[in-house]
């Protein structure tokens, strides 16, 4: 029986605990327990106090696990139960190392486990810490081929290893085409949304913005738009649900057509009219697990696949957003839509539920008749909000019943939802379409990256009224209470409370700090760029890259491209590896004395070709005799460890000579 | 001639009498290209003509792990996963040139030989040797490929490995080419050789007892054995007094000189000289006859016997000690062979 090197054992026992150390947080406890009792019953087995298990145990292990997985998943078919399952044959692979090829094996599968670690996290730290347990599992290998397994040596080659491979890596990571998905394949699941969601009611966006979790990065072309212009738009909502007493989405199939593609047609198309300039930008969206995609008002139509624009005038993902997605968009701030509104919409958009919120209905009907316009009407009831001591918090206080009738009268403590909700309510009330949008506002520009980050405590709801001849506008309630809001963000419109409350120790809390804000830029700047040229190195990335650098190339000429380059470099890292290196290694005495006669070079008595240490001892002691004490020490020193006889440990002497030379120069 | 001394004046036809295990492997046509392309030498230095490197079993699974590495990658879209199979792919080629650097410029010297008696192992020290700073690890070499022994050479300049290869005929042996290999440092490629460093080794018969040597006969001072006896009549020489010795034999002279009691030895000459012939074994075939002969020289040697060999057309005169041992074992061993 294949009994496996003491070293080997233990540098596989490491490399499998930091493969599992990465998933812990996703298995279930018992998947640990059962990981940590089969490394501790190999080392038993190593020591020889207990054997390997017989064959039953083995099979009540795999069937037992199998249930497990599948029992407590609640499916085995799942991305999560496939990790669970690859873990545990991992460990109890562990318990069949019977032949050398069994170890081989375990290498193999802690491979693909450390493997399925990405399909979870991307970040650049989990990045790093991956790279090290490859480095442990690559000497672990090492640890099986080596006569006498030394771990230290095992990961220096392995490092070594590694980083030479690299250069051959980076190439094929550019040039190897990427291709799109043979075949689906199990995503994560049970995971939770994030982010802004369909339905608005009072205190949920309150509650999402204790979060300084990253929603998306913007990168412009160009200007960035001021920041009170940053209305990124997710969702309009714009249908008030009587019995949660929260704002939804419209009723599906009202829309009709949704628009994919540049060129695709609808009856609504013409409905978008574009002014004044484009703005350019490319966002990266954290995964949200929801379809909601964020644009600034009025977004063209776009190429991408996934995207549709829907008649609210946002876009939509078809599939959930469960990875990091990129997508480029051109808006204009400037522009105007549903010029024309047909009677259908206005009686939709002025829908309120019967009996309900009394007070606010009984205040809109009063503005609405004290105003000769809608646009007097609105300019009166933003005046109410002005005007009649409401606040703009982040603790807003609870509300029941009729939730709008008492944040209007009674609470005017609240956040931009019981604004912009109450505000559409009251539109709606006085009989002005009005609907209420949900997204982010702002986002903090970094200059390194040239980008915004969005965040959560950037989320945001706003309105927009239709007004005769303007079509819809887009009203802040909010800004009217709380104008620095808009302006500056969040943190500055609630001063006095605490940012981010219920976030342990955030770097977001210390804006006002400039050195903690310029490292959290710069490292925000550095996830941006790893996140959009490696995590995001899409196919069309990939085509758009080579086109741009290579010129315009087919995947033909690409291939020869990376074939070329790959054996290129291969052949210089050979090179490199077999090359015979001449130069050996000085012998301590050696360097000293190059050291010495560098020093006098430096001094303008260099050693001439040919030149005995003797005689040049003598040369230099004579041009300096200041030195001549000095440089006969040292000459000395040298003559009699180089030729009088073999005296080991004796360098010492020579660098002692040579030190006090230096300091009676100094002197 | 001593035991342990190479072969190395053996004439370049001598007779290759017992294949290795190793060569079973090889077909002759093989063999015959192996020959032109690195012909046996005692001194041979590993390069690119001399090295043969594949994957190996584990390293084919290794790629196809890379190839289902790339396949997650496609399938899920995911620029890490690629980066990681394309990291392990690279560390696949990488792992190739470390593998073959791990034999190339390796110097395999021919060492000393041992004899042995046919059907037990011959003993042959190969000498490895590194020059610069490069380092081996984890050699293995030997003929027979599951009994390899293993070879180092970091620190150390030179290895001197001890190999062992059954010799099953006797005879000049030569057993062939021997297998160099590595896995290291990953075990997912084998980097071999086939080495020949023209080494030789004889192979004497195996000692089988039996047949009856006649014994001691003539007896006279030119031919005979000396033997220590008292009671003969030649003064041999002095020795220390032993308590015991007869008193007349004590040198008084020489203890008047010394003042140590010696005591003087005589000796008779008895003849112990044995002629080991070939018509001793009547009725047996060649090998039967080598085979006895050559346990009566054992036999004789340890007894300090005196003895000769007659074969047919070959005669060794008598004489004792290692050197004559070896030097009748060599003509049992090369005894009508050509």
């Amino acid at each position: 029986m294949y009994q496996i090197p003491r070293n080997a054992l233990a540098l596989m026992l490491v490399s499998i605990a930091l493969v599992i150390l990465s998933h812990v947080m996703r298995l279930p406890i018992w998947v640990t327990l059962m990981c940590i009792g089969c490394c501790a019953w190999r080392v038993m087995v190593f020591h020889g106090r207990w054997s390997f298990p017989g064959r039953w145990v083995k099979a009540f292990f795999v069937f037992g696990s199998f249930l497990g997985v599948g029992f407590g998943y609640g499916t085995l078919l799942g991305l999560e139960p496939w990790v669970g399952m690859l873990v545990i044959a991992l460990v109890l692979k562990l318990l069949e190392m019977h032949r050398k090829q069994d170890a081989y094996t375990v290498v193999v599968l802690a491979y693909f486990v450390a493997l399925t670690e990405f399909l979870f996290e991307q970040s650049i730290p989990y990045t790093i810490y991956m790279y090290v347990t490859i480095t442990v599992i690559t000497s672990a290998l090492i640890g099986l081929n080596q006569a006498e397994v030394s771990p230290k040596a095992a990961f220096i080659k392995a490092s070594v290893m590694l980083a030479q491979a690299i250069p051959m890596m980076i190439l094929l990571f550019v040039l190897f085409p990427r291709i799109g998905p043979l075949w689906t394949v199990p995503v994560q699941s049970n995971v939770a949304k994030t982010g802004v969601t369909d339905s608005m009611s009072p205190g949920n966006i309150a509650e999402l913005v204790q979060s300084d979790a990253l929603a998306f990065r913007a990168t412009f072309e160009g200007e960035v738009p001021a920041y009170s212009q940053l209305y990124w738009r997710g969702l309009v909502l714009s249908y008030f649900n009587k019995g949660h007493q929260s704002w939804t989405q419209e009723r599906p199939g009202l829309y009709g057509r949704t628009l994919q593609g540049k060129n695709d047609v609808a009856a609504w198309k013409d409905n978008m009219e574009y002014l004044g300039d484009p703005v350019k930008y490319s966002v990266i969206m954290e995964p949200t697990n929801q379809n909601w995609v964020f644009s600034l008002t009025l977004p063209e139509m776009t190429e991408q696949e996934r995207l549709g624009l829907v008649r609210d005038f946002r876009f939509y993902s078809f599939q959930e957003i469960r990875a990091r997605f990129q997508y480029e968009l051109t808006s204009y701030l400037d522009y105007r839509t549903d010029v024309e509104l047909t009677d259908f919409w206005r009686h939709r958009y002025t829908l309120l539920p019967e009996d309900d919120n009394p007070r606010t209905r009984a205040l809109g009907e009063t503005l609405r008749a004290d105003s000769i316009s809608d646009d007097d009407y609105l300019s009166q009831v933003l005046r109410h909000f002005m005007a009649e001591g409401f606040a703009y918090t982040l603790k807003p206080p609870m509300l029941e019943g009729n939730t709008i009738d008492q944040f209007l009268f009674e609470t005017k403590r609240g956040f931009c939802e019981h604004f912009a909700g109450s505000f559409v309510y009251l539109m709606r009330a006085g009989g002005v379409p009005a609907r209420v949008v949900v997204g982010y506002q702002g986002g903090e520009f970094n200059r390194r990256g040239n980008y915004v980050a969005v965040r959560q405590f950037d989320a945001h709801a706003w309105a927009e009224v239709w007004m005769e001849g303007q079509g819809w506008i887009r009203v802040d309630p909010t800004a009217v209470v709380a104008p620095q809001r808009i302006q500056e963000g969040l943190e500055f419109a609630v001063e006095g409370e605490e940012f981010l409350a219920d976030v342990g120790l955030s770097p977001m809390k210390f804006r006002s700090t400039l050195w903690i804000t310029e490292l959290r830029l710069q490292f925000s700047a550095l996830n941006h760029y790893w996140d959009a040229w490696v995590v995001g190195y899409s196919p069309t990335m990939q085509m758009e890259l080579l086109n741009r650098y290579l010129g315009k190339i087919d995947r033909k000429t690409m291939g020869m491209y990376l074939l070329g380059g790959f054996f290129t470099i291969f052949a210089l890292v050979a090179l490199f590896l077999l090359m015979k290196r001449s130069s050996r290694k000085l012998a301590p005495v050696e360097k000293e004395y190059l050291r010495y006669c560098q020093y006098l070079a430096g001094q303008g008595l260099a050693r001439a070709v040919g030149e005995g240490p003797i005689d040049y001892g003598r040369r230099v002691a004579s041009a300096r005799p200041d030195l001549a004490p000095g440089i006969n020490a040292v000459t000395n020193a040298y003559v009699r460890l180089n030729f009088a006889e073999d005296r080991p440990g004796e360098p010492e002497l020579l660098r002692k000579a040579y030190r006090n030379l230096r300091i009676r120069s100094f002197a | 001639m001593s035991s342990a001394a190479t072969d190395s004046d053996a004439s370049p036809e001598s007779v290759i009498a017992q294949k290795a295990f190793g060569d079973s492997g090889r077909s002759e046509r093989f063999n015959r290209w192996l020959n032109r392309r690195m012909p046996p030498a005692n001194s041979i230095t590993l390069n690119q003509r001399k090295i043969f490197i594949l994957p190996t079993r584990q390293g084919l699974i290794f790629a196809l792990l890379v190839c289902a590495m790339v396949m997650a990658g496609i399938n899920y879209q995911n620029s890490l996963v690629f980066a990681l199979a394309f990291l392990l792919a690279s560390l696949f080629m990488v792992a190739m040139l470390h593998t073959y650097r791990n034999l190339s410029g390796l110097s395999l010297v021919a060492g000393s030989t041992r004899p042995a008696f046919a059907g037990e192992e011959a003993e042959f020290t190969i000498v490895l040797k590194r020059l610069g700073d490069r380092t081996y690890e984890s050699l293995q070499l030997g003929w027979n490929p599951n009994l390899m022994a293993n070879a180092n050479l970091v620190k150390e300049e030179e290895a001197r490995v001890r190999l062992f290869v059954k010799a099953k005929r006797r005879g000049r042996y030569n057993p062939g080419r021997f297998l160099l290999q590595t896995l290291y440092p990953l075990g997912l490629f084998r980097a071999w050789s086939w080495i020949d460093l023209d080494m030789h080794t004889l192979v004497y018969p195996s000692p089988i007892a039996g047949g009856e040597i006649p014994s001691t006969t003539a007896t006279s001072q030119e031919e005979g054995e000396l033997i220590l006896r008292d009671g003969a009549e030649d003064f041999y020489g002095l020795r220390e007094y032993q308590p015991g010795d007869a008193i007349r034999h004590i040198a008084w002279r020489a203890y008047a000189r010394s003042e140590t009691l010696m005591t003087k030895q005589f000796a008779a000459y008895a003849d112990r000289r044995v002629w080991l012939e070939w018509d001793h074994f009547p009725g047996m075939d060649r090998e039967s006859r080598l085979s006895r002969l050559c346990y009566w020289v054992l036999q004789l040697n340890s007894r300090n016997d005196e003895y000769g060999l007659r074969l047919p057309g070959l005669e060794i005169q008598p004489g004792r000690g290692e050197a004559h041992r070896d030097g009748v074992l060599k003509a049992l061993a090369l005894f009508e062979i050509d």
